[in-house]
């Protein structure tokens, strides 16, 4: 058998089992497979090719390159006002279906306090319900602690694909850090691939954006690179 | 549902990047992005590559019974479709402008297309279909069309009689079209509130425009056509611009167009000819498109710009227009002459500009004229000034 690790890259077919499931037997319920990976006759098995990522020993995935978007539950997503119901707005995120977002789920609001969003305006939302036969719901709501909802104004939408957006919102993104501290600049980042930037001239605006879609395909020692010739291109 | 709707953060973001006259891609306003032409085993299969957009031709021909109107010729048909989804209507347009166009500029000689008169003539058949659309694509189609006709071979017939005798590729050489001038289209988008126009617009500048203006002109600068399509009012001033501009470009497309035949020509001789597997395999789809987009826009883009200068075309714009159709455009610019001259006179409202600096056409044949607006008026005219000097007895009006 073809020895498979983490971090490495695999193949629809491989069987990932024996790392999977290394461990005590009886820990096996608690570890979770997530997307990429299926559980056929007690095997774990692979079935989209790219690199099999692994957090806390408990949770696996594959990260694969994949640009169409399925919600899942509790993803932040940004997406475009299509439509307005009654009672509903209707929300692109990119997947097959648009997403509800009734008037009701914004902080604050109440039957007569409506929101006031208008068609092709963008929002940052959270995916309240994810089920694979209906539309999906997105709430505004905020929680404490929780990071702001609602309308984006101004400021432009670019779009990544889905492995890429994922990256760029872990913690320890070099990229955002460092382009931060050559110029202040507003972020959001959707799971579903749409990014809005936002700062204070539009060529930062660009500069950031095209940063962000060059980065894309660089190792990570290259980004101080990039970022120079980023700063280089903002100071000149 | 239409693709992906359009945000009013793209929407507004475009409108004020464009009143400071700054393109996303950081492109100048008359810079193509790069042009690749790829040809196919067969004889009239292409592949043009114009930024991300990308469109596959292939030229077929059969043997048809010609129209009762016009019974010794043959008949020219061109149709786009987009791979894969059909439900944007977008592509029914350019189906339009695209047979208008090259039908109507009699490009091919049809003539020539028939085997005997009434009853047999070729019927030569351009399929495009749109691999991507990332803007400009009625453009990139025609110059996929162009590329592919010029490129076809259609086999050798000969009538002896009643008998028609259709010879394969391996008994006789099979003979090219022949094309009296070759018409190529290029595409503007305007933005008039900023007096913004940009040739070769991306797909978010064509969606947020207010004018798509597409010229087609041949490669002798005679021109084939206009397609104007929007609200915006367009001045004749305007006009000529990018007619001069898509004049230039049109030479360049063609010459583009003819170089990269007569590589694949050589190549085809050679042995080891491969067809569009390389450049297939090469561009890799969508890697390709991100990586396309390096340049930064920083305050000063000329820094960051590759050195790709020898691939993309800048247009200058030294070629003179001769109108051989279009004659309402001679006869209007004779009229313009005829204004400035009375303005000259006058020191009427209507002034040749001596800078005209953003049109930076140089053409002796034709000026640039531009017209005042109502604010403009009041220094050519005069200031009225209320003076209040102790030599004039009380308060008259001079004019200034």
């Amino acid at each position: 058998m073809i020895s498979v690790d983490f971090n490495n890259v695999v193949l629809p077919g491989n069987d990932v089992s024996h790392i999977v499931l290394k461990g005590d037997n009886c820990k096996r319920s608690e570890k979770t497979i997530g997307p990429g990976l299926k559980s056929v006759d007690n095997k774990i098995i692979v079935c989209n090719g790219g690199v099999l990522r692994c957090k806390d020993d408990k949770y696996f995935w594959i990260e694969y390159f994949k640009k169409k978007y399925i919600p899942a539950k509790d993803d932040v997503v940004v997406g475009i006002v299509a439509a307005k119901t009654s009672e509903m707005y209707k929300v692109d995120i990119g997947a097959s279906e648009l997403a509800t977002l009734p008037y009701l789920a914004f902080t604050n609001a109440t039957k007569k306090n409506r929101p006031d969003i208008k068609v092709g305006n963008v929002v940052a939302a959270k995916i309240k319900m994810a089920t694979p036969f209906m539309e999906s719901e997105i709430s505004c709501v905020e929680y404490a602690n929780s990071i702001i909802f609602g309308q984006l104004e101004n400021g432009f939408l670019i779009n990544v694909s889905l492995n890429y957006a994922l990256r760029l919102r872990k913690s320890n993104s070099k990229l955002l850090y460092q382009l931060g501290q050559m110029v202040p600049y507003e972020i959001v980042i959707g799971a579903n691939g749409k990014i809005w930037i936002h700062s204070a001239s539009i060529r930062t605006t660009i500069a950031i954006g095209n940063a962000i879609l060059n980065a894309e395909h660089l190792e990570e020692e290259d980004i101080p690179q990039l970022v120079k010739s980023f700063n280089k291109s903002l100071n000149i | 549902m239409n693709g992906n709707p359009l945000s009013d953060c793209e929407k507004t973001f475009i409108l004020e990047a464009a009143s400071q006259k700054i393109r996303l891609d950081g492109r100048k306003k008359d810079e193509y992005r790069p042009l690749k032409i790829a040809y196919g085993l067969d004889w009239g299969n292409c592949l043009v590559t114009l930024g991300c957009t990308r469109v596959f031709a292939q030229v077929s021909c059969e043997i048809y019974q010609p129209n009762n109107s016009r019974p010794n010729e043959g008949v020219l048909q061109i149709s786009a479709e987009l791979a894969g989804d059909n439900k944007i209507n977008d592509l029914t347009k350019i189906n339009q402008v695209l047979e208008r166009f090259y039908k109507d500029s009699k490009c091919i000689d049809l003539e020539a297309l028939c085997i005997i008169a009434e009853e047999k003539v070729w019927k030569i058949k351009v399929d495009l279909s749109v691999l991507n659309m990332d803007g400009n694509t009625l453009g990139c189609c025609s110059i996929a069309t162009l590329a592919a006709l010029m490129h076809f071979r259609y086999p050798d017939v000969v009538s002896t009689g009643e008998k028609v005798v259709v010879y394969s590729s391996s008994e006789r050489d099979p003979i090219p079209l022949s094309l009296h001038h070759h018409p190529v289209i290029a595409s503007f988008a305007i933005f008039e509130k900023y007096d913004f126009i940009i040739l070769d617009p991306s797909l978010l500048e064509d969606k947020v425009c207010d004018n798509k203006l597409s010229i087609c002109f041949n490669n002798h600068s005679e021109m084939c056509g206009v397609d104007i399509e929007g609200c915006a009012s367009l001045s004749q001033n305007l006009l000529m611009n990018c007619s001069n501009q898509a004049a230039s470009v049109a030479i360049k497309l063609v010459d583009k167009i003819k170089s990269a035949i007569q590589i694949d020509i050589k190549n085809r001789s050679s042995k080891s000819f491969k067809g569009l597997e390389p450049a297939v395999s090469e561009d890799n789809g969508l890697k390709l498109c991100l990586s396309d987009k390096i340049h930064f826009v920083g305050p000063s883009n000329q820094e960051n710009i590759k050195e790709e200068i020898d691939e993309k075309m800048v247009v200058d714009q030294d070629d003179v227009i001769k109108i051989t159709e279009g004659t309402a455009f001679t006869a209007s610019h004779n009229n313009l002459h005829q204004i400035s001259k009375k303005g000259d006179k006058n020191d009427d409202l209507i002034v040749i500009d001596p800078e005209s600096s953003e049109s930076s056409s140089s053409d002796e044949s034709i000026e640039i004229i531009n017209h005042y607006k109502l604010d403009d008026i009041r220094p050519v005219i005069g200031k009225y000034v209320v003076s209040d000097d102790e030599n004039s007895d009380t308060g008259t009006i001079i004019l200034d």
